[in-house]
């Protein structure tokens, strides 16, 4: 029974083949076969009948279905273990054996991950803005439902959004079935005083009980504004702001119940909210109760911000519908407010907006292009790597050749591959990801203006998922296409020269398309940038009409409280603004309700002309207007033609207006504005005579037309009445370089004449004028940033090939200098052969570029301007660029010695 | 009289006939025969489950061979594994073995 065994069966069964289920049943039916075969042989030669024999063994055997089933199970179970540890082993060997080939060619590693890792790098600091600003919804419950009402205006008015009125906020409330909850507010900056803390201006907003229902706002401790504390009129209530509550406060919870004086007026806590909630894209110190009450007479005055919450599955269209409706009866809704000619002359309408459209902007479209630039960059940076690779290849595919006839399966070859791939995009997934984290923080330190939503912007999962994606889809991407190339390859590459024809071919043509079409995405960024960069300039060409070097500006907010009444505050400016003039190295000082490029909001007030009354029933336009010391102007610099009334004019109360010039050319075309006169409360006595005509300024953005402005005394004319600015803006022209030595000087001047008088913004003219263009700048920084390293991957890119292909062909070369060839002809033809295929790339990349800077006008400039010679230019820098990354190779050429290249 | 196995006792039979050579199913059954005189109750069919769970644990090497009656059968032998194992079981079993005696042969005081 028991048989030697030589070794020989146990040797031949490494070599078996490998299992598989259905061989191991067979397998195993074999093995009982036998088992009981033998056993009833057994029998039989005791002298069993068959049959007996047969059964009895069966006997014995026992349950034979159930035992054989037990076995193959285990089998089934051991072969899908040992395919899947073999798999495993497999990758885990082909990885080593991937990491090892890369480790000894360390250059072509290195270039690749960086490469690489710089186009991720750059996608992805660019998706973090993306993602966090636009793609994210408002830090609100469901806030896809959020959207902004607001009433379009043009005809008379300046076009544009006003806010909506306090009886049209309670018209949509009640005759609306689009809305679960429409909610007002009302921004306010007051001045907080009292107890030992220095005065301090908030960010602060009447808000309605339902804006809490609109956006989900909850306090931490204690309450919200309720509909109870609106019909109080003054506010006696206040819920503070997390930010306020931890700074001025302490995070103290027992300020809850404590008196606060806000503007002079004692109103008690009652409530503080979490961290992070506010009004949309609004950070809010402090919630007061809006005193609104839908019994007063309705007014035509839109002071209220109204978000409404949509109904759960209403669009906005049928929103918009819905309140257009209402709108349209608001002459019969409210008859006192709204007259029918109002309606028409004003083509007054309303407006629904998604809250997040309006918060954004059109910085959507700007971060979106921003993206495909980068992801321009990333295919650039690709095909450079692709370049390196084909090099690559064409060095190993012997090995591989020889790997294959070896034995190694397709699989492994394939795993082999994409191994390679893999370990150079996660090492260029770390660099990439590590430059777009220094990236957003470099944004967020240096850029010295604020996106919306930019607090929001910080590195999260989100992102590392987005460049693991990312650059794991890169490797499969590049692994399958050196697969797709390997599948090409066939072994006859063993029998020729190790550089066989046909791949060459191959890779020439493949090597050409990759440079013409890195010139051609090189060439649509730059050209991109170039239009950017032509209206940039455009714009600070732009003279505002006023002089920003040397001054300096800060807001200043007098409470109401204390200055009361017309002559206490202009003491006040006068005294502030000598004692201001005074200081060293300060030469004029003046002060504005309204700062040219500020970012305060600006009312338009109806103006009426002396002697010039309106058609029965129609409206006077209205206009922008401004306050201002009468030292303004000479602060500014702007020029005045006539004169400015003297501070004696205005405490007197007969000082006249200044008007700007392109308000003088619209209210009295082709006649000298000189002598004419205005007011704001209808046609009638008494009127502001027109002193002087300002130059113009422009005062709502350097790419929108000057503003039409009147320039008002700070005291009213005897007789009227004139609201009162709560907040000024004071402007210094200095000597000095710096604000930060004046910033402690001004504070303690102020706080020397009142103590309760907190100062804000501290800037530079300059810094203001900045800020107007942030959103060009920002857009133009990084779409050049994002040229540049196009333009340095591209011209490394062709400088690469040129160089590969004179390497190839040096044999050729040598034979032709050694036939007296001459060298400058052998560095022309490796010139020419670069030139022609980069103004391939240049013609089809000014094709994309004219599409792309078309675009670029449509969605984000809004200005026509040329850009032929914007165009021309860049295809003029890309060939320049291409010529000179073909020229060092080329000049290698002519150096190759005849002898040498022959020998070789 | 006829003893049923506990558990595992089985496998460290298979392990035990297979360290005096390889051999097929069949004859490490006839083994456990011959050794046990026939005391022991198993069916002969739950052999193979057994073979094969420590083929699977890699406890048992396996290869097809012929017997001396010229027929094919699947032969098994130790793995360096399988022996290691057997050592180790032999040393435990005994171990018990004698705790169990001790217990059963105390007398009371």
């Amino acid at each position: 029974m028991r048989r030697s065994l030589g070794d020989s069966p146990w040797v031949q069964r490494l070599f078996r083949l490998p299992l598989t289920p259905a061989r191991a049943r067979s397998e195993l039916d074999a093995e009982i076969r036998f088992h009981l075969a033998e056993r009833i042989d057994e029998l039989v030669a005791a002298g069993w009948r068959y049959e007996d024999a047969d059964q009895e063994i069966r006997r014995r055997f026992g349950d034979l279905e159930a035992y054989r089933e037990q076995a193959h199970v285990i089998d089934a179970r051991m072969l899908r273990h040992h395919h899947r540890v073999e798999v495993i082993e497999q990758v885990r060997r082909e990885t080593r054996r991937a990491v090892r080939s890369l480790l000894h060619s360390p250059l072509y590693l290195a270039v690749s991950v960086l490469t690489l890792g710089l186009g991720i790098g750059c996608v992805t600091a660019v998706f973090t803005l993306l993602d966090r600003i636009v793609l994210r919804p408002l830090p609100y419950v469901a806030s896809e439902r959020l959207v902004d009402v607001r009433s379009a205006v043009d005809g008379k008015a300046v076009a544009g959004y006003w806010g909506v009125s306090v009886g049209g906020y309670f018209a949509y409330r009640h005759h609306n079935h689009s809305f679960s909850e429409l909610g007002a507010y009302h921004l306010w900056q007051p001045t907080l005083t009292g107890g030992d803390l220095p005065a301090e201006r908030a960010a602060a907003t009447f808000a309605s009980a339902s804006l809490a229902r609109v956006l989900g706002l909850r306090p931490l401790i204690g309450r919200f504004v309720l509909d109870a504390d609106q019909a109080a009129g003054l506010p006696s209530i206040a819920v503070l702001g997390h930010g306020l509550w931890t700074r001025r406060y302490g995070g103290d919870a027992s300020i809850l119940g404590k008196v606060i004086t806000v503007e002079g007026m004692r109103v008690t806590v009652v409530g503080i909210m979490p961290a992070g909630l506010g009004l949309p894209d609004q950070p809010i110190d402090l919630w007061l109760p809006l005193p609104i009450d839908s019994t007063a007479p309705p007014v035509n005055d839109h002071g209220l911000q109204v978000i409404g919450r949509l109904l759960r599955g209403v669009s906005i269209e049928s929103a918009q519908r819905d309140l257009a409706a209402t709108t349209r009866q608001f002459p019969q809704l409210l008859p006192a407010a709204y007259s029918t000619l109002f309606m028409s002359d004003y083509h007054f309408r309303v407006d629904v907006v998604r809250t997040r459209d309006r918060v954004l902007g059109n910085i959507g479209r700007v971060l979106w292009i921003l993206f495909v630039a980068m992801m321009i960059v990333l295919l650039v940076a690709c095909t450079n790597v692709t370049n390196l690779y084909l090099v690559r290849l064409q060095v190993r595919e012997r090995d591989l050749a020889v790997r294959c006839v070896l034995g190694a399966s397709r699989s492994q070859i394939a795993w082999h591959l994409l191994s390679e791939w893999l370990v150079i995009s996660t090492l260029a997934a770390v660099i990439g990801l590590g430059l777009a984290w220094a990236g957003v923080q470099l944004l967020q330190s240096v850029v010295p203006f604020s996106l919306p939503r930019f607090a929001e912007v910080s590195f999260g999962w989100r992102e590392s998922a987005f460049v693991t994606g990312l650059s794991i889809s890169l490797g499969i991407v590049f692994g399958a296409l050196s697969g797709l190339r390997y599948a090409t390859l066939d072994l006859s590459t063993l029998r020729e020269s190790p550089r066989g024809m046909t791949a060459s071919r191959y890779q020439m043509r493949m090597r050409s398309v990759l440079m013409a079409s890195q010139v051609a995405l090189a060439l649509v960024l730059i050209a991109t940038a170039g239009v950017l960069f032509q209206s940039f300039r455009n714009l600070r060409n732009v003279r505002p009409g006023f002089d920003p070097d040397g001054l300096v500006t800060f807001d200043i907010a007098p409470p109401l409280a204390t200055y009361h009444s017309y002559e206490a505050l202009e003491s006040f400016y006068r005294r502030l603004i000598t004692r201001l003039s005074q200081l060293p190295s300060v030469t004029e000082v003046g002060t504005t309700q309204r700062l040219p490029l500020g970012t305060r909001n600006a009312d338009c007030q109806l103006v009426f002309v002396e002697r010039r009354p309106l058609p029965r029933g129609a409206h006077a336009p209205c206009f922008v207007v401004a306050q201002v010391s009468p030292t303004y102007f000479g602060a500014m610099r702007i020029p005045v033609q006539g004169s400015v009334s003297t501070w004696t004019d205005v405490e007197l109360g007969v000082a006249g207006v200044v008007v700007s010039q392109a308000l003088a050319r619209r209210l009295w075309p082709g006649e000298n504005a000189i002598g004419k006169a205005i007011n704001t409360t209808g046609d009638n006595p008494p009127f502001y005579r027109v002193t002087g005509i300002a130059s113009d300024v422009y005062g709502d953005g350097l790419e929108q037309p000057p503003s039409d402005i009147v320039y008002f005394p700070l005291i009213p004319r005897a007789g009227t009445t004139r609201w009162s600015p709560s907040e000024m803006t004071i402007v210094m022209r200095t000597h000095s370089v710096s604000v930060e030595p004046l910033k402690g000087t001004i504070r303690r001047t102020v706080a020397e004449l009142d103590r309760n008088i907190p100062v804000a913004n501290i800037q530079t003219m300059g810094d203001v004028v900045a800020s107007s263009m942030a959103r060009v700048t920002f857009t133009m920084l990084l779409l050049m940033l994002a040229a540049g390293i196009c333009l340095f991957l591209s011209a490394s890119g062709i400088y690469g090939v040129i160089a590969y292909v004179v390497g190839q062909r040096r044999g050729e070369i040598g034979i032709r200098l050694a036939l007296g060839g001459h060298a400058t002809q052998v560095s022309r033809t490796v010139m020419l052969q670069a030139l022609r295929i980069a103004t391939i790339g240049t013609l089809i990349g000014l094709l994309g570029a004219a599409g792309s800077a078309r675009l670029l006008h449509l969605y984000l400039l809004n200005l026509a301007s040329d850009n032929l010679p914007t165009l021309i230019v860049a295809a003029l820098v890309v060939m320049t660029v291409a010529a000179l990354a073909s020229l060092i190779p080329a000049r290698r050429a002519a150096r190759v010695s005849p002898l040498e290249a022959l020998r070789n | 009289m006829e003893i049923d196995l506990l558990p595992g006792t089985l496998d460290l039979f298979i392990l035990k006939m297979l360290s005096w050579g390889p051999m097929h199913g069949l004859a490490v059954l006839k083994s456990i025969e011959r050794v046990t005189r026939g005391q022991l109750a198993i069916e002969e069919g739950a052999l193979y489950p057994a073979l094969h769970r420590l083929e699977a644990r890699g406890l048992l090497d396996a290869v097809w061979g012929t017997t001396e009656k010229n027929r094919k059968a699947k032969f098994y032998r130790l793995t360096p594994m399988g022996r290691r194992r057997l050592t180790a079981e032999v040393s435990k079993w005994s171990q018990y073995a004698k705790v169990v005696r001790m217990v059963l042969t105390t007398v009371m005081r």
